[in-house]
């Protein structure tokens, strides 16, 4: 049974189990997302492959998706795992177009003036880039989740698999180097 | 142009690809929850060992058996136990992180909660006598010392005047002298001079007894090991049940110098004042 466009993704989830047409409206929402996502994380011009990965690990682990989630931080999840395992097999290191618009990244991570008027008056969108890309990876992650994805605490902890408040402290110690990244280049 | 859903779906099919079984991830939830339990229940009977061992030490008769207390407790600390639980507890907290929703819960949080699930459990597994089967069953592991091993090893040290066994013959000479032959817990027989001892001391000494003697080690010209025994306590279960407690055994001290300056027996002898 086909199931209606405006149901929740959730449910959709859950109908995609037994019919597999459902799954389609899941893609279709999630694509252009993800796509952006497993960009910002540092795919490169294998993302699309890399995305149809994600979406076959999604299938694939359906009857695993716990409905008390919600069903974007599940396939968010997914994106990030297949990402990083896609790294770590290849042994290559993430691209750089973290992100796109420089405006909207500031304004997102304004709630800390420090750094927000650091990367304001010293940064172009490929200094934030290069910046992001020197910090560590599990700090990267979480900036790009928090500030570009624009996801909330308790999502990013069911992405990450991680407590709360693992994600506030990492979140901390990620401005922190993101902070000590720019100073360090406009010197 | 091809839509993604349309590629992503076509490639499900060919590769025929369907969802992982339900019962994966329910097997999988189970054998972490269960892994986990079962590392908390180890976690337990760890303290409960711990509580057994802390117990059941011959605090009343360190200072004669160790020089310094600090000695007693460095001997005494169970550091199986000690690593038993912390392993259990780092286990634990793998395979909690590892259930559906353990992911949820932080590193404090879980270390404390095992711990205390631990002591709750351990105490109740104390009260109901874990604590002793497993200082029993784990004696035997190599490296390994349970605290019976220990006190036996301590009071296998003549030279140091202490010494352990088993009664095997008592013998009465003419000259008013009583010999007791002893079989040490190393199977030597030890010929032991017990005539400094009261009388009431002596008529405690039945062969089959198996008794902890403090004394002065003698050198013998035929090879025979001999002891001059200036007192002893009866090797309690579990080595701290002296027969006749230690103020009796002095309550009426005749004794000759002989034993004057032996630690251990002057050790005891405060213990009386």
């Amino acid at each position: 049974m086909r199931m209606h466009e405006n149901a929740t993704d959730e449910e959709i989830a859950l109908s995609a189990r037994k019919y597999r047409q459902d799954f389609a409206i899941l893609v279709e929402r999630y694509q252009d997302k993800l796509l952006r996502y497993i960009r910002r994380i540092g795919a490169g011009e294998e993302a699309e492959d890399l995305l149809q990965e994600i979406f076959i690990n999604a299938f694939r682990y359906l009857n695993g998706f716990d409905p008390s989630l919600s069903f974007s931080s599940w396939i968010y999840r997914i994106a990030h795992n297949t990402t990083i395992s896609a790294y770590r097999k290849k042994k290559i290191r993430p691209h750089g177009n973290l992100i796109e618009d420089g405006d909207e990244f500031l304004a997102n991570i304004g709630t800390d003036e420090d750094i927000a008027t650091e990367l304001e008056t010293k940064c172009s969108v490929e200094e934030i880039n290069n910046a992001l890309l020197s910090i560590k990876q599990k700090y990267r992650d979480v900036v790009v989740l928090r500030y570009v994805e624009e996801l909330e605490y308790k999502e990013i902890s069911d992405v990450l698999k991680i407590p709360m408040g693992s994600v506030a402290s990492l979140l901390s110690r990620a401005k922190k180097n993101l902070k000590d990244e720019i100073s360090g280049k406009s010197k | 142009m091809t839509k993604v859903s349309d590629t992503i779906l076509k490639k499900i099919e060919q590769g025929k690809i369907e969802p992982m079984p339900v019962w994966t991830y329910t097997a999988k939830n189970i054998l972490f929850w269960s892994l986990w339990a079962l590392a908390v229940l180890i976690g337990s009977i760890a303290v409960s060992a711990m509580l057994f061992v802390v117990t059941h030490a011959p605090w009343a008769l360190r200072e004669v058996t160790y020089e310094t207390t600090a000695g007693f407790v460095l001997d005494l600390l169970p550091y199986f136990w000690v690593i038993a639980l912390g392993l259990m507890i780092a286990l634990g907290f793998y395979n909690l992180r590892h259930t559906k929703s353990g992911y949820k819960y932080s590193l404090a949080i879980v270390i404390l909660l095992n711990i205390l699930i631990s002591i709750i459990l351990g105490a109740v597994l104390f009260i109901v006598g874990m604590g002793e089967i497993a200082e029993n069953a784990t004696g035997k592991l190599p490296l390994r010392e349970s605290i019976f091993e220990m006190q036996a090893n301590r009071w296998s040290n003549p030279m140091n005047g202490l010494l352990a066994g088993e009664i095997v013959d008592i013998l009465s000479a003419d000259d008013g002298e009583v010999i007791l032959t002893l079989t040490a817990f190393d199977d030597q027989d030890w010929k032991i001079n017990i005539s400094d001892l009261s009388d009431e001391e002596i008529q405690e000494a039945k062969i089959g007894n198996i008794i902890a003697v403090i004394g002065l080690s003698e050198q013998s010209i035929d090879g025979q090991l001999s002891m001059y025994a200036c007192a002893f306590l009866e090797w309690g279960e579990c080595c701290d049940e002296p027969l006749v407690s230690v103020r009796e055994i002095f309550e009426d001290d005749e004794r000759t110098t002989n034993c004057r300056g032996v630690r251990p027996f002057e050790a005891l002898r405060r213990l009386s004042h």
